[in-house]
């Protein structure tokens, strides 16, 4: 453990801001733009996900000596499908709801990239414990920035700001709700719609990654660590570089070819508990 | 006629890039150039069609007569994942000037949400096997349509002297959000064009 | 590359039968997982939905006390009987196309063909915001009270006509076309002349 970079707090910390899955690293942006017209359902998307992604961190982290590097992508879509549907059924127990409100994106959760992406960065490369915690991060840094998406989304284009406890009709908070109208109507302006159509959701993620990108800037910061998702099999989609002199291109860093010979051999008699320091030397950078 | 106003409807109304935020990876990755963007949605209409019309029996005579609806998500990527594979290989063994049109955009097909997402929408909206495949055609041309005129605009934006603030990716998105208004315009007309077929 | 090549050769088992092996029990254990998940959620899943039909069935019906099954020519509605059985109306399940899929709506009408209200099914493919607002009561009490054919306009509604939704002509007209089906459907179990009161006789309409 002395060698490693960052600490386990750290571990979960880098997914919420510096590393942040929506704003930064530029994964998952179907569900985002689809989901953040609505502050409930965007919180209901985000822990879905969330627990989706803990999962199958925790399960590729363990598998990640058994599973051979030919069939991975394979294996780790299997694992991951098992638990968005797994995920899928006890919404539809428990909260039929959000069942209905989160429609085909919630089987979509399957494809989402930033599982399949931490899958492939981090889990097969990490042990138990970090792979876990990284997903936790992600998870809630993927749902900070949809809850954010949505309430800019959600206030501007229809005036309300509604959360309700997930899958039940109770209003838990009723933000902004004066009676029949709305905190926009109150102060004589009329909901911006365009916020809540399709144009709004490009629009909303565009300047909030500008915003994120000059916070960046000020810091002296490269923007985005995009390296993080290159052997992703959507890589292409999320290497765009959003800042410096390519700004705007799409790098693909070679994926790096593993020429030594593989550490472990296949087998199953030795669980991948705890095993770690083989696969220390691929470390994530 | 309800054929043709399910395509009109996948590529207009319900444009799977604009509407239904599917597929959004490539669409704003690939987009760079024309020729890419043709090369990528072309494989992507491919695999859509052929992903629909394979989906459909499974879904139909094993999963659904066996009450196995549960496994209908692991299934489907599970087939679009494999499909992509012999693809592939097929297109390189018997289809050589396809495959090197097309060939290096099928990798990215694979975990691509707007394949899984078709075939999900079809199970969804209960379309039989030929709604399903003319719906998977429609949703592909509307994705290529949207990918071409992004690129299209993509190519006119560069160079230009964008303000630091918005410069890379904000842009991008600010371009497809106006791309995504003008589509918006397109509700009415398909509402007036087949009046009958919507209800 | 040449390293890897000799190994190849050296043993196939390593390069095929090993990963379709793994895979096959990822594939196995994923798929025996979820079947244990389904056992566990299915008749949850089952009650929910039945439970969510039900309350749909109840608000848009309020003074009935008990709803029965029924069917027409292989169509499923429900009978509304107050609390001393005598039948209220009917409450009936019908589906349209919408902007993004089938829009469905639980329609209740009284005895008079009036309808007593609507309620419309999982919107979730219309439009966020436009089709979606279909839900809201300011939209759905139009119908309230309606009987006959009733149609759409943007503006200024006057009788049997309800003014649609916001930038929503498709979701609207979706919905209202259900309820029209519904009073299609009501004036057909009209025509039979027979008021259902009984399970044995509902077997006989169809």
């Amino acid at each position: 453990m002395a060698e490693k970079k960052t600490s386990l707090g750290g571990e979960f910390t880098k997914g919420l801001i510096r590393e942040n899955p929506v704003l930064v690293i530029m994964l998952g942006t179907c569900p985002t733009l689809a989901i953040s017209t609505n502050l409930e359902n965007s919180i209901g998307m985000g822990i879905a996900a969330t627990i989706v992604l803990f999962f199958s961190n925790i399960v590729i982290s363990m598998l990640r000596k058994v599973i051979p590097d030919k069939v991975r992508i394979p294996c780790f879509i299997v694992v991951i499908a098992a638990f968005v549907s797994i995920i899928q059924m006890f919404v539809k127990a428990f909260a039929p709801s959000l069942d209905a409100a989160l429609g085909i994106y919630l089987p979509l959760i399957v494809v989402n990239c930033i599982i399949l992406g931490r899958a492939e960065a981090f889990a097969s490369k990490n042990n138990v414990l970090r792979s876990a915690i990284d997903g936790l991060g992600m998870g809630v840094g993927f749902t900070l920035a949809l809850a954010l998406m949505a309430i800019i989304r959600e206030f501007f284009g229809s005036g309300n700001l509604t959360l309700k406890v997930l899958g039940h009709g109770t209003t838990l908070v009723d933000i902004c709700h004066l009676g029949d109208g709305n905190l926009l109507s109150a102060i004589h302006a009329e909901p911006i719609l365009f916020f809540v159509l399709a144009p709004g959701g490009f629009f909303v993620y565009g300047l909030l990654i500008a915003i994120s990108n000059s916070i960046a800037r000020k810091k002296g910061k490269g923007v985005a660590d995009i390296n993080a998702c290159y052997v992703c099999e959507n890589a292409e989609g999320c290497m765009v570089v959003a800042d410096g002199e390519n700004a705007g291109t799409i790098v693909i860093p070679k994926p790096v070819v593993d020429t030594e010979p593989q550490v472990q051999k296949v087998e199953k008699a030795a669980p991948a508990a705890p095993a770690a320091p083989a696969a220390e030397g691929k470390e994530e950078k | 006629m309800t054929y043709i106003a399910i395509i009109f409807t996948a590529i207009f109304t319900q444009n799977f890039v604009l509407q239904k935020f599917l597929g959004i990876c490539p669409f704003l990755g690939v987009s760079k150039k024309k020729d890419t963007a043709v090369g990528m949605s072309a494989a992507v209409i491919f695999v859509m069609v052929l992903a629909a019309a394979v989906c459909y029996p499974i879904n139909k005579y094993l999963l659904v007569a066996n009450g196995f609806e549960y496994l209908q998500t692991l299934v489907f990527i599970l087939v679009i994942a494999a499909l992509v594979q012999f693809v592939e290989i097929a297109m390189k063994k018997y289809m050589k000037p396809l495959y090197n049109a097309l060939g290096i955009y099928l990798p990215l097909i694979t975990t691509n949400c707007a394949v899984l997402g078709v075939v999900t929408l079809n199970v969804q909206n209960n379309y039989n096997f030929a709604m399903s495949v003319v719906n998977a055609l429609g949703s592909g041309l509307g994705y290529m349509l949207a990918m071409i005129m992004f690129a299209g605009i993509r190519e006119r934006m560069e160079g230009n002297d964008i303000p630091k603030f918005w410069n890379g990716l904000p842009i991008v998105l600010v371009a497809a959000s106006l791309l995504t208004c003008t589509f918006l315009g397109f509700t009415g007309v398909i509402d007036n064009m087949f009046p009958g077929a919507m209800s | 590359m040449s390293e890897e090549a000799k190994k190849s050769k050296t043993s196939i088992s390593k390069e095929i039968l090993i990963p379709t092996l793994v895979l096959f029990l990822i594939a196995l254990i994923s798929t025996l997982l979820l079947g244990l998940v389904n056992n566990v959620t299915k008749d949850r899943i089952a009650a929910e939905q039945a439970a969510t039909e039900a309350a749909a069935r109840k608000s848009v019906f309020t003074q009935a006390a008990d709803f029965q099954k029924a069917s027409i020519d292989g169509t499923e509605y429900y009978i509304a009987k107050a609390k001393d059985g005598s039948v209220l109306g009917y409450v009936f399940n019908t589906s349209n196309k919408g902007y993004g899929g089938q829009v469905t709506a639980t329609v209740g009408i009284d005895m008079t063909g009036k309808i007593t209200g609507v309620v419309p099914g999982d919107l979730s493919n219309e439009t966020p915001g436009l089709g979606q607002n279909g839900s809201k009561p300011s939209f759905l009490e139009q119908f309230v009270g309606k009987s006959g054919t009733i149609a759409v306009v943007k503006n200024g509604p006057t009788e049997n006509e309800i003014q649609a939704l916001t930038s929503a002509t498709i979701t609207s007209t979706a919905i209202t076309n259900d309820v029209n089906d519904a009073q299609a459907l009501f004036a057909k179990i009209a025509k039979t002349g027979t008021v259902v009161t009984s399970a044995s006789q509902v077997g006989g309409v169809k």
